[in-house]
């Protein structure tokens, strides 16, 4: 019965579209709306993603690798002496400002490296290297952050803490969950900028030896350090993740969106289906005096849901993919995994199944009779 | 008497009471109905509108059933099966032609005889050999893969016939056939529909009041204030 149902429904086309845009409508608006908070969300956790750490170790329950609380830089060498552990370095996160051309000023957030091993540094240089931060007073600023740092050229001084800075690279599409531009430099400047004491850091990074177990290393550290917290990168990021999720309701806002989204859809397939239904009362009473079964008239229409479903989530997922290409941007990260695609189809599949229910019930009071009496 | 009479009947209706409730009171539609039909006859119900043929037809097709009385179909007592079992006899016993044909849109004159097959469940590639064959045989063999609103309104019908032959059941139900049809249309459609139970081997029950196709019946049965009276037919 699955041919007759593609048929039949192909044969409406006028609300075969209606259905589809109320498909196409809900597959796009969760993925977009899940794509641009997972794009969101993953700079909470983006300097732990990407600083090349195994194991960042800072002060007992810290909870966001942005708001770090100073620790004693001694403590870098009793890391280095937990067995599994092949190098230790100290590395600087604070809150400053930097003065820009015309006078005002841009409170940002200076990362400070170790400059042997530039643990933590920056990536996705647009202009100059890796070994650029080394240079004098050198900073490192992202090209996406311009509008706020008025569009800082290689070359041009600043002045960051108060102190002379000049920007010798800039990367792209490093930019924090807040609105404060980060800044790297090496781990000295960064006392500097910030007026810190040379004893202090915010975190140890910690990179392991070679077959060394995460934690066990982990669980080492804080024997040693009962003051300290020692967390592997993925655990991080996830904390870092989760601050934001937990203390803002960000996750509520997006899924509400979303929810709101897939109840259109709902309503949009389920009044199609009802309204193809109507149209086709006589033919159902037909199929009913032809000897159907409950059963099989009902699964005439799941299979109109699923086709809808399948047909609407291709071109949805067709549509999200171009709007992703279009207008994703370091700024607002459209990131659409395989199984939020995925998801949003099985999601949409159940929304189009529940959506036959309430045209099924209207079949169930046809009666064949109807039929003879026209 | 003839050999079909004598032999058990397909159809056997006895004592058939049928009311409906209207406006808070019984309104008396069938009362006391008894009907033979044997296999290979076809008997035209005829009466008055409002007679109660549409509802005698429903009963006969498992689709209603009566308040009184008993139906039986190839000896099976209707009143003592389930709804399931009286859906699978409606299935595969009977064949519905309806009098606005019925045919559902956007499915190909193919595909609507087809059908009955997918719903009793018959191989593909069997029930597509069947419906071409039975496609034939009501002279549509050019328009398989046309649509039913490309067809004209005999075209239709002949197509509800294939399709009420679909499945190879013993009773054909007509529901007034030629009342949608022209008068050439529809004696063309019921000399279709004496080949096919004399090709198929069919017993058909045929309600009309058209009185210029009565000559196809071999038996009319009139009915009239609840109760069926034979005016005899051609046998």
């Amino acid at each position: 019965m699955w041919s007759v149902a593609i048929k039949t429904l192909l044969a409406d086309r006028g609300k075969l579209c209606t259905a589809l845009v109320g498909v196409v409508f809900s597959i796009v608006l969760v993925d977009v709306q899940g794509g641009l908070f997972l794009g969101l969300i993953r700079k909470a956790g983006m300097l732990v993603d990407y600083g090349d750490a195994d194991i960042w170790v800072g002060h007992h329950r810290i909870h966001n690798v942005d708001f770090p609380r100073d620790i004693p830089r001694r403590w870098v060498h009793r890391v280095r002496a937990v067995p599994g552990v092949q190098d230790a370095r100290p590395y600087m996160l604070g809150f400053t400002e930097m003065t820009l051309p015309g006078g005002g000023f841009e409170t940002v957030l200076v990362v400070g490296v170790d400059r042997a091993s530039r643990l933590g540094s920056a990536w996705n240089y647009r202009d100059g290297t890796p070994e650029s931060i080394l240079a004098n007073d050198g900073i490192v600023v992202d090209v996406c952050e311009g509008d706020k740092l008025d569009d800082p050229a290689v070359g041009e001084l600043r002045e960051v803490g108060r102190t002379r800075a000049r920007v010798v690279a800039r990367t792209e599409g490093i930019m924090n969950f807040l609105v404060t531009p980060y800044v790297f430099t090496t781990y000295d400047r960064a006392l500097r900028f910030l007026r810190k004491p040379a004893d202090r850091c915010s975190y140890i990074l910690v990179q392991l030896a070679p077959g060394a177990d995460r934690q066990r290393v982990c669980a080492a550290i804080k024997e040693r350090l009962p003051d300290a917290e020692a967390f592997e990168r993925d655990e991080y990021s996830r904390v870092s993740v989760d601050f934001w999720m937990t203390r803002t309701g960000l996750g509520i806002s997006f899924g509400a969106a979303t929810l709101l989204g897939l109840f259109v859809g709902l309503v949009m397939v389920a009044q199609t289906l009802y309204a193809l239904v109507l149209d086709r009362l006589p033919e159902y009473g037909t199929l009913k005096a032809m000897g159907a079964t409950e059963a099989q008239v009902y699964g005439l229409l799941v299979s109109q849901a699923t086709a809808l479903a399948l047909l609407g989530s291709a071109i949805g997922l067709a549509v999200v993919y171009v709007v992703q290409e279009q207008f994703s941007s370091p700024k607002a990260p459209i990131i659409v995994p395989w199984w939020l695609s995925l998801g949003s189809c099985a999601l949409v599949l159940i929304i189009c199944l529940v959506s036959s229910v309430l045209p099924y019930l209207r079949i169930r009071r046809v009666d064949p009779v109807m039929v003879l009496s026209q | 008497m003839s050999i079909a009479a004598a032999s058990n009947p397909v159809l056997d209706v006895r004592d058939v009471h049928k009311a409906y409730r209207r406006g808070g009171a019984d309104t008396r539609v069938l009362s006391g109905i008894d009907l033979q039909v044997h296999g290979g006859e076809c008997v035209f119900l005829v009466g008055p509108s409002g007679s109660g043929k549409s509802t005698l037809l429903s009963i006969l097709g498992c689709i209603l059933t009566p308040d009184r009385g008993t139906l039986r179909i190839v000896g099976r007592d209707v009143g003592q099966i389930d709804e399931r079992a009286r859906v699978r006899l409606r299935r595969d016993v009977i064949g519905f032609v309806f009098q606005r044909f019925q045919l559902i849109r956007g499915l190909s004159v193919l595909d609507n005889v087809l059908v009955p097959m997918r719903l009793q469940g018959k191989p593909p590639s069997a029930a597509r050999q069947r419906a071409l064959e039975l496609i034939q045989s009501v002279g549509l063999g050019e328009c398989a893969h046309a649509l039913p609103q490309q067809l004209s309104a005999g075209q239709c019908q002949r197509v509800a016939f294939a399709r009420a032959l679909a499945n190879d059941p013993l009773i054909l139900l007509a529901d007034e056939p030629t009342a949608s049809l022209d008068i050439a249309t529809g004696d063309e459609i019921m000399q279709l529909l004496r080949r096919l139970i004399q090709q198929y081997h069919k017993t058909a029950i045929v309600v009309t009041h058209d009185a210029r196709i009565f000559r196809y019946a071999d038996r009319i049965l009139r009915l009239d204030g609840g109760q069926l009276q034979d005016q005899g037919g051609r046998t």
